[in-house]
């Protein structure tokens, strides 16, 4: 997979790098500001962008802002942003147009390089990965369409948020991939999901939870 | 007829046409319906008039006894037209049925006509006498009534309808003053060495005089809107002018009746009466402005609440127009608004050099409201109160920039380390995975768990946002330890189960502040905080304290910036004085669990 890095910490950007070539991807490019990232999103064309929302010049969200113009010319850009604290805002702003091939995680989770991996897969495939500390806020929230919701199935589309496959749910959960599924189409019934794509299932379940 | 008796009777049907003539004018111009009747009795009251004029002019020239018994009776009715007139004007203008009282009015006249015409035709005996006596006090009695109804149903009414209230109302004090001078030309006349033909004039154009003033303010108090006897110095002048015709007319009944007693006590009472009208009207005036001047009334209302301390002008200006206002529920909105701001509701007082709104009043009544409309632009009056404001606002605005600096300075100092001990960190754990010796994996594992919480550590150290605790462990923990600084005087009473993250933190702000608020400002010795959810979907939040009280969320910067967080929140703040005294900030915020 080709992937552009935007990190301004020279040292974090350094170990991603060697984290994603570890994992058998290339690092087109590996930039450390918010201007250089579009120029090289624009030359490279990659898989994934993987960036940081601080950065230079202004250092307030120029990463985000960076994302927000390339996802607004190609809105099939697999982005995943690396954020120092969570701001739901920055989600709203990002995921407007598409939470399609989206991500955004608290950047602590590099350290958990296996789960930060399937991430970084999840989000190339066109899936979505929000970090699980936005979920719980999200989670915490009133709301109408999610009420209809067990507290079991607001678990599973919790995890489907973030980004991990059914197996990955039920090896979370202990329970089997059978009882993942039935969940799954439990909580696409609930929402109105029924007539879609499974994967589109997935994706709409997530944005219609974020939206709300 | 001598020359000043065809003179008086002259006087007499120039005031008669001239009551005419403005009661055609009246009834051309009248814009309500329920004014016909008020201009149908002014109509009446000026040919009575003129009626009155022609008796004395044929009883003068020698008709027969009949002439001569209506024309020493001729003053009937004009003096009872006039005092009905203002009854009903008033009636029309604040809304006030007369009807009874004006039956009630005629009904008496006419019983005291009766006692006369009886004394005129029964043998004079005691019953007589009496029956004399009957007829002057029933006569009497009626006088104080017009002014007393007019003046008594004036209270608490504003605006527009108090200045033609106002109208009314001097016109019913017209009747007074003229048979103040009935009863003084006299004596007056007497004491001056004039004869009684003079005396005679002196009253009958006084009363005609009486009579001019009375119709032409009570049909003013019913005129047409924007009419230039409504205006305010007009009316403050008008009112001036019968209250000073009313002293002087006592004045020069007790010059009259201090002349029979001789040089001394003349001149004692002459002087009295100047020393009493001059250091009077001062005070008389003021108080003749502010009945008819709402603005006075506002300037008045602050003076007497004193030279407002410092940080004090906004809580006086409030105080000040609850009371002009008479609207207890009115509150004030001070200072130049952002422009995100709307202000559809609130009536403007005062406005900036360009024109933009700087102090609102918003009336909880309509008749607050239509009080507010009438004070205009009181820019003036209110500039300390904006001043206030518009300092209070600059300090402020710099505390937030400054403490918008303090975060930048301390978001980039954490940024900086907490990326750099995630580069470590993340080395050190692919150094791991590459390492074959299980030992430095152990290792290696250990020292990024370390530096994973040391990043976590940063990151609640430089977000400023919500405290981890609140986040992790709920409002329970996070709050005890709030308090533990003075957990003696705070006593907390919350649920055990969690509330959702963005309630949970709404909650502690509402807490947070309301606990500062009671030590920083009120004084308090006791707070109790109490968390309840009552029903599904609703937390309420109530923080109580036992402090002097008296906060408002319009003149605070914390409670207003708390009172948007809370609303941002989809939640409502209320700032109350408590039942017992001390302050209740309450908050009822939407739950998500």
């Amino acid at each position: 997979m080709r992937i552009v890095v935007a990190e301004d910490q020279l040292l974090l950007r350094d170990g991603l790098v060697r984290l994603l070539q570890g994992a058998g991807h290339q690092v087109v490019a590996a930039v450390g500001d918010a201007v250089t990232l579009v120029q090289a999103v624009n030359r490279e064309r990659p898989d994934l962008l993987l960036t940081d929302v601080r950065m230079p010049p202004t250092y307030i969200d120029d990463g985000a802002s960076a994302v927000a113009f390339l996802r607004s010319r190609a809105p099939d850009l697999p982005v995943l942003v690396l954020s120092q604290v969570l701001e739901p805002a920055i989600v709203a702003m990002l995921a407007d147009t598409s939470i399609c091939a989206f991500g955004y995680l608290l950047k602590d989770r590099v350290l958990d390089i296996d789960r930060f991996l399937e991430q970084v897969c999840v989000v190339a495939s066109g899936g979505t990965a929000i970090d699980p500390m936005i979920v719980t806020d999200y989670l915490s929230r009133s709301d109408d369409r999610l009420t209809t919701l067990t507290p079991r199935e607001i678990e599973v589309l919790g995890r489907v948020a973030s980004g991990r496959s059914n197996a990955g749910i039920a090896a979370d959960l202990t329970v089997s991939s059978r009882t993942v599924e039935a969940h799954l189409r439990s909580i696409f019934c609930k929402l109105d999901l029924g007539d879609c794509q499974e994967s589109n299932q997935r994706v709409l379940a997530v944005l219609r939870w974020l939206r709300d | 007829m001598t020359g000043l008796q065809t003179f008086v009777v002259a006087v007499m049907a120039g005031g008669g046409a001239a009551i005419l003539l403005l009661a055609c004018r009246g009834w051309s111009r009248l814009p309500a319906v329920s004014g016909r009747a008020t201009v149908a009795v002014s109509g009446a009251l000026g040919l009575s008039v003129l009626g009155y004029a022609a008796l004395l002019a044929l009883a003068q020239s020698g008709a027969g006894p009949t002439v001569q018994t209506a024309a020493a009776g001729g003053h009937t009715v004009p003096l009872t037209l006039i005092q009905i007139l203002p009854l009903m004007a008033s009636g029309v203008v604040l809304g006030r049925r007369v009807r009874w009282w004006v039956l009630g009015i005629v009904t008496i006249v006419l019983l005291s006509t009766a006692c006369v015409v009886g004394t005129l035709v029964m043998p004079a005996t005691g019953a007589t006498a009496r029956l004399a006596m009957l007829s002057g006090v029933l006569w009497f009695a009626i006088f104080p009534l017009g002014p007393v109804l007019t003046w008594w149903w004036l209270r608490g009414r504003g605006g527009e309808r108090r200045r033609r209230g106002v109208a009314a109302a001097l016109s019913a004090l017209l009747p007074i003053v003229v048979i103040g001078w009935c009863m003084a030309v006299t004596p007056f006349t007497a004491a001056l060495g004039w004869g009684e033909a003079a005396g005679v004039a002196l009253l009958l154009i006084a009363f005609t005089a009486g009579a001019v003033s009375c119709a032409a303010l009570a049909l003013t108090a019913i005129a047409a809107d924007g009419s230039p006897g409504l205006r305010t110095g007009r009316l403050v002048a008008t009112l001036d002018a019968v209250v000073g015709v009313g002293i002087l007319v006592l004045a020069s009944a007790g010059v009259a009746a201090a002349a029979r007693l001789g040089p001394i006590w003349t001149l004692v009472v002459t002087s009295a009466a100047t020393v009493a009208i001059v250091l009077g009207w001062r005070r008389l005036h003021g108080w003749v402005q502010r009945i008819v001047d709402p603005l006075t009334e506002l300037r008045h209302e602050l003076t007497t609440l004193g030279a407002s301390s410092r940080g004090q002008a906004r809580a006086t200006a409030l105080h000040a127009l609850r009371r002009v206002a008479d609207d207890p529920e009115l509150t004030i909105e001070v200072g130049r608004p952002d422009a995100t701001e709307s202000h559809t509701t609130g009536i403007v007082l005062a406005s900036d050099g360009d024109g933009r709104p700087v102090f609102l009043a918003h009336p909880r009544t309509p008749h607050g409201r239509r009080r507010t409309l009438e004070l205009g632009d009181c820019s003036q009056l209110l500039s300390p109160a904006v001043l206030e404001a518009e300092v209070e606002l600059s300090a402020r605005r710099a505390e937030i920039a400054a403490e918008s600096e303090g975060r930048r300075l301390r978001q980039d100092l954490h940024d900086g380390l907490q990326a750099r001990l995630l580069g470590l960190a993340l080395s050190l754990q692919l150094t791991g995975r590459e390492s074959a010796d299980p030992g430095t994996r152990l290792v290696l594992g250990g020292t990024v768990e370390g530096l994973r919480s040391a990043v976590e550590d940063v990151r609640a150290l430089a977000g400023g946002r919500l405290p981890d605790l609140l986040v992790r462990e709920g409002l329970a923990s996070a709050l005890s330890v709030l308090v533990r600084p003075v957990a003696g005087v705070v006593h907390l009473d919350l649920p055990t189960r969690r509330l959702g993250v963005s309630t949970e933190a709404t909650a502690y702000f509402v807490i947070g502040e309301g606990i500062s608020n009671a030590l920083k400002h009120a004084m308090a010795e006791a707070i109790s905080v109490k968390v309840s959810a009552p029903g599904a979907g609703r937390v309420t939040v109530v923080v109580q304290d036992d402090g002097r009280g008296g906060a408002d969320p319009r003149l605070g910067t914390g409670l207003r910036a708390l009172a948007e967080r809370v609303h941002a929140q989809g939640g409502i703040l209320l700032v109350r004085d408590g039942p017992a005294g001390g302050t209740v900030l309450e908050a009822e915020l939407p739950c998500g669990s």
